[in-house]
């Protein structure tokens, strides 16, 4: 018999179920990915700041979760946060049974890695912006919101782009490590299929064929920004 | 030290644009100012000239605050702003003042992010909230003095370095600036794109405008300025029309420094 | 429709820590863990169902203790912590007993151990090797038969060289029972059967699970491959694989688990479901005794 006949959609084949996982891959991923870099921009900041509670706060912050297993953070979240849940279940008078669900973990620990790396990047592009253009900006009276929403902002971004499209990429890769939590996602989802049609190799080689066409079509999209964002660079007219 | 006089042309109790009181400027233990007292009045153009290192742009960037003055006064318009001992100024007089005058730097500093269009007119709307057809008008009428006006979409970086700095001062003018202030404008420039930028700010200096500027162009500042201000060691060594500071300079080390930059 | 069935799942995974035993008034809630991959033991169904020789055993168990099991789907990578983290009351997972694991948790009574076979090629003279056929010797308590039949194994064995797979029980268990023969050790069981169809190799160890597969599998290739002598269990070989518990809690619901093992082993239900799914008896007689 054909082997394909194992991704089929319906009944009989994985074909939904990895749709299903894909698309729970990417939803995490997604979510993952934006609160990782609105966390990021301030821990970027706070990194940069001439306060050094919050230099020293953040420093930990971004050593730590970077120079740990991503693994161990989601196991973190997942099965150590059993007692911190307690406790605040505790203090908010709730005695019922409590713990994080793996979706909310799942998330929570790709927000918690992505925005330690993504602050990285950011410092590195903030420090990269022209002295010179932050001082302009000034000797013409900005605020420092305008200075900052205006100026730094776009500036940075244009720096920090290529290197926030391999945060991507980590934080693609990185759902795969939420399935630890039997959260049926796209890793998970090939594991089961595979473990249980005792077909590995169909499924895995259908994994990478997935991933690797997430990869492609996101590589794509970040090449279309950066060329967006760097046409003042080529030094080309007109938008 | 000589006691700054008034033009022929001031009438006698005006109230000078700018005005430094005994301000001091340090970097760490170094005295970088050490005291320096000046006033420049409406329609003045100065030339701000003396050996590199002598405090030239220290002075000129602590004039807007670019550079934290150490102690002294600076009144601008006749407003105090006073450092040291007393009261520090506050972000927002600070930015009060900076919205009144207008900066141009050495190395231009253009915003790279931004058309020249952009770069002109986004101070205006957003910082002096001026509606935005009225900015683009402005902004294209001051391309226009500064011979640019085909560059209105290109971005810096695909200028050349006489290009950006006119449209550099075109920014600078789009805010409407009581004062101008002009730091080496001319010395990142390759000598062949001096001149272009020499004749838009001449151009500034018949219409009237207030300017300082920090130059090495010494035929520049005997043409046009109505005030030679001689720097030295971080004060204030002689000062007076270019007719007589270039041409009998009474202290020493200015003759020195004239010798050494013919 | 199936996906929607395969998102009941996901949430039941999540609610794991929900109400912990309240729920029907009359039958006591336990929530068991698997992971739905191991198939012919544990597997999903392209519908989400969870099936196979566990489930089965789960369905028959908890019918004698009457209570109502539910499972919750788990990698197996987290599920000891996940236990500690009360997600669920036990693993049912086909997790083997071993010493390392004894000190995280507590085990139930073994309810299946996987018999190890021997295995060569039909037309050699390790193929016609008769002794021992259709029976199974529990190393930990041989009778003289037993070993006499061990001795014949030994003497068959003597000029042969043995493929073992090195992370297995295996090679420990080899070399305790056959000492002397010469034994290849291989880091991965299938290039152990590689060499064994292409004659590197004489005979090769393995779980009797997997040799059904392997002969069946060359059979399709017209190549003849038999199991040899006795069935092969306890004693080195391992205890076989169990539910695990918390550490120290639990203790009334683990007696109760190994009570309905016992019943389930003496009255032949575990062996008729381990041949149904796994094709071997995987019961373990001296469970039934005690
Ligand atoms: N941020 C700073 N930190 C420490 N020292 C500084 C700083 N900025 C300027 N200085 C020092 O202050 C002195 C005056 O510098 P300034 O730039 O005002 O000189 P200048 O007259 O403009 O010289 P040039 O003609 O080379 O531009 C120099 O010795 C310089 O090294
Ligand atoms: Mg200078």
């Amino acid at each position: 018999m054909n082997p394909l006949h194992l991704l089929a959609f319906g009944p009989t084949g994985w074909g939904d179920e990895l749709a299903y996982g894909a698309a729970m891959t990417l939803v995490i991923a997604a979510l993952g990915f934006a609160g990782g870099l609105v966390l990021g921009l301030p821990i970027a900041a706070a990194r940069l700041s001439s306060n050094v509670v919050l230099r020293a706060i953040s420093g930990v912050y971004v050593t730590v979760v970077r120079g740990v297993p991503e693994l161990l953070v989601i196991y973190l979240l997942f099965f150590g946060g059993g007692q911190f849940y307690r406790y605040v279940a505790d203090a908010l008078g709730y005695s019922g049974a409590v713990a994080a669900d793996a979706f909310s973990a799942g998330v929570l620990a790709v927000i918690l890695i992505c925005a330690a790396y993504s602050a990285e990047v950011f410092r590195g592009a903030f420090q990269a912006i022209p002295k010179g253009q932050i001082e302009a900006a000034n000797a013409f009276g900005m605020t420092r919101s305008t200075l900052f929403c205006r100026i730094k902002l776009p500036q940075m971004l244009r720096y920090a782009l290529p290197s926030i499209a391999n945060v991507w990429q980590l934080v693609l890769k990185d759902t795969a490590l939420v399935s630890v939590t039997g959260l049926v996602e796209l890793m998970r989802t090939i594991d089961v299929a595979a473990g249980s049609t005792r077909s590995p190799f169909l499924f895995y080689m259908t994994a990478i064929l997935i991933f690797l066409a997430f990869t492609a079509v996101s590589n794509k999209a970040f090449e279309g920004a950066e060329r967006h964002f760097s046409r003042s660079v080529i030094g080309g007219y007109g938008k | 030290m000589n006691k700054t006089e008034l033009p022929a042309s001031q009438p006698g109790l005006a109230v000078p644009t700018i005005e430094s009181r005994d301000l001091r400027k340090s970097f760490g233990a170094v005295e970088v100012l050490k005291g320096v007292s000046f006033k420049a009045y409406e329609h003045q153009v100065i030339s701000i000239i003396g050996a590199s290192g002598s405090g030239k742009s220290t002075f000129l960037r602590c004039l807007n605050f670019l550079e934290a003055p150490s102690s002294g006064e600076i009144d601008f318009k006749g407003r105090s702003l006073e450092i040291g001992g007393g009261r520090a100024p506050t972000r927002i007089e600070i930015e009060g003042l900076r919205r009144r005058t207008g900066m141009v730097f050495q190395q231009f500093n253009l915003w790279s992010h931004w058309t020249v269009l952009e770069n002109i007119i986004k101070v205006p709307i957003h910082v002096h909230g001026v509606p935005r057809q009225q900015a683009v008008q402005r902004a294209m009428d001051l391309l226009a003095k500064v011979g640019l006006r085909e560059k209105v979409n290109a971005y810096p970086a695909s200028l050349s370095g006489g290009q950006q700095q006119r449209v550099a001062i075109a920014r600078a003018l789009a805010v409407e600036p009581e004062l101008l202030l002009f730091d080496e404008p001319t010395s990142a420039l390759d000598p062949e794109l001096v001149g272009e930028v020499l004749a838009v700010i001449r151009a500034l200096a018949k219409e009237g405008r207030t300017m300082l500027v920090v130059t090495h162009e010494m035929s520049f500042a005997r043409e046009v300025s109505d005030k030679v201000v001689f720097f030295h060691d971080g004060r204030i060594e002689e000062e007076g029309p270019p007719a007589e500071v270039l041409r009998q300079p009474r202290s020493p080390r200015l003759g020195a420094f004239l010798k050494s930059v013919r | 429709m199936n996906m929607k069935r395969r998102m009941l799942l996901v949430s039941a995974a999540m609610l794991v820590a929900g109400a912990s035993t309240v729920l029907a008034a009359d039958q006591r809630v336990v929530k068991l863990a698997t992971d739905g991959t191991y198939a012919p033991f544990n597997y999903t169904d392209p519908s989400g169902k969870l099936v196979g020789f566990e489930p089965d055993l789960v369905d028959d168990i908890c019918k004698r203790m009457n209570v109502k099991c539910e499972w919750v789907i788990q990698n197996f990578d987290g599920m000891i912590p996940a236990l500690n983290e009360k997600r669920f009351d036990a693993i049912l997972a086909s997790l083997s007993i071993t010493d390392e694991r004894a000190k995280a948790v507590d085990f139930s009574i073994p309810y299946y151990a996987g018999p190890t076979r021997l295995i060569a090629s039909g037309d050699g003279k390790l193929g016609q090797f008769k002794s021992g056929e259709g029976s199974t010797i529990l190393l930990g308590s041989m009778s003289d038969k037993d070993k006499a039949v061990i001795g014949d194994v030994a003497a068959a064995l003597k000029d042969a060289t043995v493929g073992v797979e090195r992370a297995s029980t295996h090679a420990k268990f080899f070399e305790e029972t056959f000492p002397g023969v010469k034994v290849k050790i291989y880091d991965k069981g299938e290039n152990m059967m590689l060499d064994l169809v292409a004659g590197r190799i004489d005979a090769a160890v393995d779980g009797a699970g997997s040799t059904l597969n392997f002969i069946s599998e060359q059979e399709k290739a017209g190549k003849k491959f038999v199991a040899f002598g006795p069935a092969l269990k306890g004693g080195a070989l391992g205890k076989g694989v169990a539910l695990a518990f918390r550490k120290g809690e639990e203790t009334e619901l683990r007696e109760e688990f190994n009570k309905a093992i016992r019943e389930a082993t003496a009255d032949g239900s575990i062996s008729k479901m381990s041949v149904k799914w796994i094709g071997v008896d995987g019961s373990i007689p001296e469970n039934a005794a005690k």
